[in-house]
């Protein structure tokens, strides 16, 4: 009899057990937890050691999101023009986890320059195939269409659905950093910054609009962040195959020149916030032919992305 | 009652775990809401620094932009958060401290293209974001 109720509150306790580390296991992930066994698989040629993963890590929060290069596109006065991205229909045929990953990274730059431009209905065409594609790289979670949906229905402008978006990416990021692949947030990233800088640089030169070139000279910097990255990725045959298409991109933007001339900044207080005024200069010389070198190199990286 | 008190126990501990984590959302959340005009393009989790250790980030920055850091902390007051910013030559551009103030957020209204520094540490708060907008 003793024995039975010694049992009895052993299962209890293991019950009870049970229950407060399945709750508080779920209560740490808010995030849909999935199977990742066949992603890991087919990834497990991106994985890199901890110390390169940090590295990896404090390098994708250096570069800027494509938002910030598609923004000039609509200071340069260039009229909308959907046929320039990569159309929806083409997202049926990326099958495998890096087609995937780095054409998310395309359509959400798409999404961004279509955001920047208020076409709300091509905005959700194109944000129900970034779910799509995050869907099945177990990242679906990040994108609800209805509430997205719902913000662009309840405002005239879409200022709120790019900062959503933009933020959401940003969390997928992140959460793909903390399980361990960020070699899909890497794919992401180059995808976007390619799909960016081609849209730049066809708007740029039919417009020859002088801003824009010098917005796509700067990312002579941004690209050897990007070259870095992928460097961490040795034993990945797609990250090495990007690096070297982006390596010879680097010869062309090594014909760019930036100079900066120093000058002390200065700081004062405007409404009761802090404003820092930089008074250097930067100098940049981005002739054209070399921005349609750096055209023709991105385009020809773009085609092998997009398929 | 031995098995009882052990399910307390553990209940105890699983809940100070789960407390003395740092729930970054709320303050993710307040602090890309500061940004007012600014497009959001970046956030910093500050929750690895400890008191007296600082942690690092990089941007790449870009000429005639406006940039702010938005800075918040989980103690609500967004002054425990301090944040300096230095240039790719890791020149000191500015703090969040001038003249004994501590500022929420720094605008920077950058004329130098370049790769930029950030350093966070923190005072008197267990953890912070820092939300990074910009405007043309």
């Amino acid at each position: 009899m003793k024995i039975h109720r010694k049992t009895k509150t052993l299962n209890l306790f293991l019950v009870l057990l049970s229950l407060v580390i399945a709750n508080f296991s779920s209560c740490s992930k808010k995030e849909k937890v999935d199977d990742f066994s066949e992603l890991s698989k087919s990834d497990s040629s991106g994985k890199i050691n901890n110390a390169t993963s940090e590295l990896a890590s404090q390098v994708i929060k250096s570069i800027p999101p494509p938002v910030e290069m598609e923004s000039m596109i609509l200071s340069s006065g260039a009229p909308y023009d959907l046929t320039i991205l990569n159309g929806v229909a083409e997202a049926e045929k990326y099958s495998t986890n890096y087609h995937k990953a780095i054409n998310l990274g395309i359509y959400g730059a798409d999404l961004a320059y279509i955001n920047i431009y208020n076409r709300k209905e091509d905005a959700l065409s194109y944000l129900n195939t970034v779910i799509k594609l995050s869907e099945d790289l177990k990242v679906g979670q990040f994108f609800d269409f209805e509430t997205i949906k719902r913000i662009a229905d309840n405002n005239k402008n879409l200022d709120s659905m790019l900062n959503i978006t933009t933020s959401n990416f940003e969390k997928m990021n992140n959460y793909l950093q903390d399980q361990n692949r960020s070699n899909l947030s890497m794919y992401m990233l180059t995808g976007g910054w390619v799909e960016a800088l081609y849209v730049a640089c066809k708007v740029g030169l039919d417009k020859k609009n002088q801003p824009l070139y010098e917005k796509i000279a700067e990312q002579k910097i941004v690209l050897d962040q990007i070259l870095l990255l992928l460097s961490c990725y040795k034993n990945d045959p797609n990250a090495m195959t990007l690096h070297n298409d982006l390596n010879e991109l680097k010869e062309t933007f090594n014909k760019i020149k930036i100079e900066t001339v120093y000058a002390e900044p200065t700081m004062v207080e405007e409404n009761g916030q802090l404003v820092v005024k930089d008074n250097s200069k930067t100098i940049i010389v981005a002739p054209e032919d070399v921005i349609m070198e750096i055209f023709t190199s991105i385009t020809n990286t773009r085609k092998k992305i997009i398929g | 009652m031995k098995s009882v008190t052990i399910v307390f126990v553990t209940l105890f501990l699983a809940s100070f775990n789960a407390f003395s984590q740092c729930n970054t959302d709320p303050m993710v959340q307040k602090c890309s809401g500061k940004l007012g005009d600014f497009t959001f393009l970046k956030v910093y989790k500050i929750d690895k620094a400890k008191i007296g250790e600082s942690v690092e980030f990089s941007y790449v920055f870009s000429g005639n932009t406006s940039y702010m850091l938005s800075l918040c902390d989980d103690k609500g007051t967004d002054m425990g958060v301090e944040v300096s910013l230095f240039d790719s030559n890791r020149k000191l551009v500015s703090t969040n401290k001038l003249n004994g103030k501590v500022y929420a957020a720094i605008t920077y209204n950058c004329k130098s293209t370049g790769i930029y520094y950030m350093t966070y540490s923190m005072a008197d708060v267990n953890c912070g974001v820092s939300v990074l907008g910009f405007k043309k």
